[in-house]
């Protein structure tokens, strides 16, 4: 393109409006859309349902996004961790597990921590000091997590039933149900360590170029290493939640949840100027997730439709901030 | 060593741990090295490796592709849908293949047109196909085609050549092992000995500096899209004669599976470029440790566990090795 008139254009007001802001249009314009097929959608109750259906969702993908930042976008030598779904069901099965054979509820949740921060522990090193690709190497640990779920649970559903198990599942503060008080404050957490200390420009810095990041005197192992810790904080933090709403633990919540996490964490970047995998953007990717799945139901529309509307919904979204932002940056 | 197996596989150390390994299994049960079962190990890795062969164009040219699911799946479905309706097998096998390029032509569309990113762009095709799949069979129940004609089934099924008797000394030689042959060969030509496989490893390594040195990214990308689709659906298909039926969602039991064997390979390459001898080993590592682990009779829960340990092992000694080689002039990992 000649530089020329590329200069002379002015930048509408109204296109760059839309490119800053294409992320929350669309998500608004399905919100409506909902809103306006089912009188239910817009109630307290109904928005709390959504919010309380994404806390989990959105916990664990804070994580993701953490190790994405962490380890850079590259699509393939990128930071990503595909144990951290199986992770939160690990945490699952061992809190289960303790609990129904009867250890404190504290001793059993202080146990499934360690055993997650262990595993996330271990994808650090592999990644960070034997330098595996993150996706292979965490690959190898989803496989060895999906075993020792089955060693835990023998495969079957385990049912507890516990008084501060059930406080979390049923309580509320302010109205507001626990699950969505740990969601919000999580979300609080993770987002003012990454976008409002220096360890989280560290992080980005880390993630975006490596070797300038190390020349200007980052520690880009630890940095990195940390990324796949925190992540595991969340998968248990994400467990809790789970175990304490289906009173226990089913065989497979960790493989259900793996795309969900990961759709999240990448379509974060769609409500970010700079399209950047964010926290922000994370908690709002989430919360879409979880309202197509609510809204859907409520419009009644036949489950085996709900993935393909998912899936377009999800490419039209990207696709169209993605065009916008091209169209913006060019006058950048 | 290096004359044998071609420049491609310049790390040895992983092809001990697969020696190791396949040492340890004969040591555990006799019956692993006998030929017959050797020859059953092939043919239960038949399926994946082409499946992988088609990953491992979009992996070289630098993408990811989670619809090879799809394109699996969507192969199967569209030839038993065919062949249902009374087409003849031979159209039916070329539509499927066709769809699953279909498959690849919508990926890649969005990734170079709307420049969207190869993981989010196939995760969302994995959720469209998948989707799509219900829809076709009331919701996941398996298509069966009880008149399937002699050469579909032969296909999947039926066996170049049968040496022995019935017992466990058989040698059976299936005809989609040479079709899986026949592929990676195809591929392997086309990767390393044309100009097409040397740009799309520059397009992998260096996009920016691909393009400015001429390389018609945008092309490539297309190509390498329209292959992975192309040849998973020729797996899926190949996986519905062996069943005689299409059963919804299987080919997401193929898609870690190949993404693990692809990447395997490519570790053992020096550049870390993704290539078909070392694709197909990491293939063979999956079907020798599931077939080894199923005849020592070691619990199946402890399959999974063993599977990740063992892809843990051969990742620690390759980097091991690298480690040792690179010491004095330490090479980033880009």
């Amino acid at each position: 393109m000649n530089p020329q008139i590329r200069k002379n254009q002015p930048v509408g007001v109204l296109s760059s409006f839309i490119f800053k802001y294409s992320g929350y249009l669309i998500f608004i314009l399905v919100a409506l859309y909902f809103a306006a097929r089912s009188p239910a959608f817009l109630t307290l109750q109904n928005v709390k349902n959504i919010l309380l259906q994404s806390s989990a969702l959105g916990i664990i993908a804070c994580g993701m996004t953490a190790i994405i930042v962490g380890g850079g976008s590259h699509v393939v030598r990128g930071g990503i961790d595909l144990s951290l779904a199986n992770n939160m069901a690990l945490n699952a099965a061992v809190t289960s597990f303790m609990v129904a054979s009867g250890y404190p509820v504290w001793v059993a949740i202080g146990t499934a921590l360690a055993a997650s921060i262990l595993v996330g522990a271990i994808n650090a090193f592999s990644v960070v000091k034997l330098g595996f690709i993150p996706l292979l190497g965490t690959l190898s640990m989803m496989y060895i997590l999906q075993g020792v779920q089955l060693l835990i649970t023998k495969n079957t559903v385990i049912s507890i039933s516990d008084p501060f198990l059930k406080a979390v599942a049923n309580g509320a503060l302010f109205g507001i149900p626990v699950a969505v008080w740990m969601f919000a404050v999580s979300g609080a957490a993770v987002y003012l360590l990454f976008h409002r200390t220096v360890l989280g420009n560290w992080m980005y810095a880390a993630g975006g170029n490596p070797d300038a990041a190390r020349a200007a005197g980052i520690p880009v192992h630890f940095v990195v290493a940390l990324t796949y810790i925190i992540g595991s904080i969340t998968a248990a933090a994400a467990s809790l939640i789970i175990v304490s709403r289906l009173s226990g633990t089913v065989p497979g919540v960790g493989d259900l949840m793996l795309l969900d996490v990961l759709l999240a964490g990448l379509m974060s970047a769609i409500f970010s100027r700079l399209a950047q995998p964010n926290i922000a953007g994370t908690v709002l990717s989430a919360l879409f997730v979880g309202m197509l799945s609510n809204g859907f139901t409520l419009i009644n529309v036949p489950t085996y439709w709900v993935f393909a509307i998912k899936g377009v919904l999800i490419l039209g979204a990207v696709s169209i901030t993605t065009t916008q932002q091209r169209k913006v940056m060019r006058h950048v | 060593m290096s004359k044998l197996i071609g420049p491609d596989l310049t790390r040895y150390s992983t092809l001990f741990a697969l020696l190791a390994v396949i040492v340890i299994f004969a040591i555990v049960s006799p019956a692993f090295l006998s030929m017959g079962n050797l020859s059953n190990i092939l043919s239960q890795s038949a399926v994946l490796a082409i499946v992988a062969v088609g990953l491992t164009f979009v992996i070289a040219s630098g993408g990811i592709d989670l619809s090879i699911a799809v394109s699996f799946d969507i192969g199967a479905m569209t030839a038993v849908l065919l062949m249902k309706s009374g087409m003849n097998w031979l159209p039916a096998v070329l539509i499927a293949i066709g769809a699953g390029v279909l498959v690849g032509f919508f990926n890649s569309l969005l990734i170079v047109k709307v420049k969207m990113t190869p993981f989010l762009v196939t995760l969302g095709t994995l959720f469209i196909g998948e989707s799509i799949e219900k829809i076709m069979t009331r919701g996941g129940e398996p298509l069966y085609l009880p008149g399937a004609g002699e050469w579909f089934q032969f296909l999947g099924r039926g066996s170049l050549f049968v040496v022995g008797g019935d017992d466990g000394g058989r040698i059976d030689f299936k005809f989609s092992i040479l079709v899986a042959i026949a592929v990676a060969l195809a591929a392997h030509f086309l990767l390393s000995r044309t100009v097409f496989g040397r740009q799309l490893y520059a397009l992998g390594d260096q996009k920016e500096a691909a393009a400015l040195s001429g390389v018609p990214v945008h092309k490539y990308t297309f190509y390498a899209f329209l292959l992975s689709g192309g040849i998973c659906a020729l797996a899926g298909i190949i996986g519905s004669s062996v069943l005689t039926s299409f059963v919804p969602l299987s080919g997401r039991y193929y898609l870690l599976d190949a993404i693990g064997a692809v990447f395997i390979g490519s570790s053992l390459n020096r550049q870390g470029h993704a290539n078909i001898p070392g694709t197909l080993i990491g293939v063979l590592f999956f079907g020798i440790v599931a077939n080894g682990l199923n005849l020592s009779g070691i619990n199946f829960y402890w399959q999974s566990v063993a599977r990740g340990v063992l892809i843990f092992l051969i990742l620690y000694l390759d980097s091991a090795a690298a480690r040792r080689r690179l010491r004095p002039a330490k090479t980033k990992a880009a």
